[in-house]
């Protein structure tokens, strides 16, 4: 029997496009304004991410692997709640020290927050196993 | 959990991919299920099952502690 080959492009693929995305978002945080050169690296870096997202998490239609729908679907949900936290402990702490957030640093933060908290705990989730 | 699907799977000749395979998931999902690091569905568990021709309580093997029962 053929040995098969156990690379999956869309791990490469959603790696890249969260590249492209952190990079700007970083940018984003660092500049606080939008520019021509953030706008082109987040659209390539979205673009991309999108054609892997949903294999990544496990929800492609059919579905191909309960483990990865699993550990996707922990990482995305754990990545939503630290992200909402994240962000409303940034709004209100930035409120009481009358140092305001500009929309695209928030934009820029949550965009970060939400893929770094993603890719990590999947990372994890999928070296470790999911029992207690 | 421990499993004896290592024993089994080369009892039968079968290796992880061919395994993989006929139960429709990856290797790498094997190998999880092998070490123990992974709790599968009830559908992947019969599945297993079948294909090894052994039951399940013979497949997956729980410490007693995570088998009590509440009350």
């Amino acid at each position: 029997m053929a040995v098969k080959n156990n690379f999956n492009g869309y791990n490469a693929t959603i790696w890249i496009g969260s590249a492209f995305l952190m990079v700007s978002s970083i940018f984003l945080m660092i500049g606080k304004t939008m520019n021509d050169y953030l706008s082109v690296g987040m659209l390539l870096g979205v673009m991309i991410f999108m054609t892997s997202f949903l294999q990544y998490i496990g929800m492609e239609k059919p579905a191909k692997d309960e483990r990865i729908r699993k550990i996707g679907t922990i990482s995305t949900t754990y990545s939503w709640y630290i992200t909402l936290v994240f962000i409303c402990f940034l709004l209100i702490t930035g409120y009481w020290s009358g140092v305001p957030r500009t929309p695209a640093e928030l934009l820029g933060v949550t965009i970060f927050v939400m893929l770094s908290s993603m890719l990590g705990i999947n990372t994890y989730l999928n070296m470790k196993g999911d029992m207690e | 959990m421990k499993t004896r699907i290592k024993e089994l799977r080369a009892r039968k000749n079968l290796t992880q991919a061919q395994l993989a395979d006929k139960v429709g998931v990856r290797r790498e999902t094997i190998v999880f299920l092998e070490k123990g690091k992974y709790n599968p569905s009830l559908k992947l568990a019969y599945l297993i099952s079948l294909v090894l021709e052994e039951k399940m309580e013979n497949i997956f093997i729980f410490k007693e502690e995570d088998l009590k029962l509440k009350n």
